[in-house]
């Protein structure tokens, strides 16, 4: 085993490299250097870990650490603190150092151990950051894939489109009803086809597009999206209500508009009351994290649906009885997911439905990006 | 509108079901008296350098194959022959850079497929009250 030991007090080097050959299991190999400039310049050649004192003559503090982070990804680093330098030991830990140890309080059996564990750690988190490189290419890669071929299949929807419009602009009256019915379900799966090209690329969309973060205005959203539909609104006797005060989100205004959109169309749709109505309100705010709740009086869910719901193109009823696709929840539950949220719901056939939404507080200006406890 | 009557619309169209929409679209409006279609770029340039066709203006399709529609339009642009030729650019990109693109190179408008007819007669409108008296200045001095 190669250890670097950055160091600038030849009295703790020494010490150090004594415990660390007393309390050997496989040979030890200490390299000391006493600056961090003389560490960095030899980092390259094959260490297993790095002991790095922060309070060095070229360096001080957490600086140190990320200098050396910088240089050397590749390698676990162990820092070597006073016992008045905790608090910086825990920064340190968090900037990714594997481990810490204060001066004066470690013997050479545990001190070993320190540097063995945080070897493996480190071998254990590359292996994982690995493998969520793989998985996050992999995710881009499936998104590319559905956007052009979404994109590709529009061009074919075209022409069927265009040719059973012009059959029946040019030919309806040489059929009899039985062809023009024929002809109907033509454009009506074009249409049906049209809109789920469309929802696909929408789903794409949300994974390849970076999401644009500010801060957004729950109770805009929801008006706004009430006022675009208030014929709809009319027309089926709806009401959708806001209940109180809406804390606002650190989001981006697409996603947020998928997510109540979808949500609250929803519990208009899949609604069977004289009055169908939806409210929307504050469910709960912890730690940064506000909770939104979206209640219809609709038909509700039952337990077993309640999982398949979200996924693209699943529906619960025949076509006769609800229009749409079944894509909403699926969008709804993406585009919170980006934002870092997430959706879920409690259900009950018959009891309505209240979704709730996560997303990251609004905590003023100065925070650009956080993830969820 | 009228120029358009007895025109001869030149459509560089790969997909024949956009050429079969064209047509009948020119054949409702009673627009142009031929229509001459080149199916990938090479043959558009082949055809446009043919003196014998005079088009009088061209519907250009920017995916086409082996020589897309935007080369096409750039030699459109170099030659002598067709510098001053209404082109109208179809495509079913929405992409601005695509738009741009298109008029950057001296395309005289953009229509998004599939292509409202409506919105393309108004284009030919505003290249015949416009472009036309442009283009053709230089010519009649």
């Amino acid at each position: 085993m190669r250890v670097m030991l950055v160091e600038d007090s030849s009295g703790d080097a020494r010490l150090i490299e004594e415990m660390l050959r007393e309390a050997q299991v496989a040979p030890v190999e200490v390299e000391q250097a006493n600056c961090l400039a003389g560490a960095l310049e030899r980092l390259g050649d094959g260490f297993d870990v790095v002991l790095l004192d922060l309070g060095l003559p070229d360096s001080q503090g957490l600086e140190t650490l990320l200098r050396t982070r910088e240089q050397a990804p590749h390698l676990p680093i162990v820092v070597l603190t006073g016992f008045d330098d905790q608090e910086q030991a825990l920064q340190a830990l968090q900037l990714g150092a594997q481990d810490y140890l204060i001066k004066g309080e470690f013997a050479g059996a545990p001190l070993s151990r320190t540097i063995r564990y945080a070897i493996e750690r480190h071998q254990t988190e590359g292996m994982l950051r690995q493998t969520l490189a793989e998985l996050e290419s992999r995710t881009a890669e499936m998104e590319t894939f559905t956007y052009s071929v979404s994109h590709d299949l529009k061009e074919p929807l075209r022409g069927l489109e265009a040719f059973s419009r012009f059959l029946v602009e040019d030919y309806a009256d040489v059929l009899d009803d039985q062809g023009r019915d024929y002809l109907n379900r033509i454009a009506k799966a074009s249409a049906r086809l049209k809109d789920m090209i469309e929802e696909l690329l929408t789903l794409a969309r949300l994974g390849r597009r970076p999401p644009q973060l500010e801060r957004v205005n729950i109770r805009r959203v929801v008006e706004d999206f009430l006022a675009a539909n208030e014929m709809r609104l009319k027309e089926s006797n709806a009401e959708a209500l806001i209940e109180g005060a809406l804390p606002d989100v650190l989001a981006d205004l697409t996603r947020v508009e998928q997510v109540f959109g979808n949500l609250i169309g929803n519990g208009l749709k899949f609604n069977k009351s004289a009055r169908p109505s939806v409210q929307v309100g504050l469910a709960d705010v912890t730690g940064g994290w506000v909770t939104f709740f979206v209640r219809d009086n609709g038909i509700g869910i039952a337990p077993e649906y309640q999982e398949r719901i979200f996924g693209i193109f699943q529906r619960l009823h025949i076509r006769e009885e609800y229009e749409g696709t079944g894509a909403g929840l699926a969008i709804a539950k993406r585009a919170a997911e980006a934002l870092g949220g997430r959706v879920w719901l409690e259900s009950e056939p018959g009891a309505g439905s209240t979704f709730y939404v996560c997303l990251p507080l609004w905590e003023g200006s100065g925070r650009i990006s956080r993830k969820r406890a | 509108m009228n120029r358009f009557r007895r025109a001869t619309i030149f459509l560089a169209e790969d997909n024949p079901d956009d050429i079969e929409i064209a047509r009948r679209a020119f054949k409702r409006a009673g627009l142009g008296s031929e229509l001459i279609v080149a199916r990938d770029g090479e043959e558009a340039l082949r055809l446009l350098a043919d003196e014998r066709l005079r088009p009088d203006f061209v519907l250009l399709d920017i995916k086409l194959p082996k020589i897309d529609g935007f080369e096409v339009l750039a030699q459109i642009r170099a030659s002598e022959r067709h510098a001053a030729l209404p082109v109208v650019v179809m495509s079913a990109s929405s992409r601005e850079e695509d738009v741009l693109r298109s008029y950057q190179l001296g395309g005289n408008s953009y229509v998004q497929k599939p292509v409202v007819f409506q919105e393309f007669m108004e284009a030919l409108e505003i290249m015949g009250s416009y472009w036309f008296k442009v283009a053709r200045l230089p010519r009649s001095r």
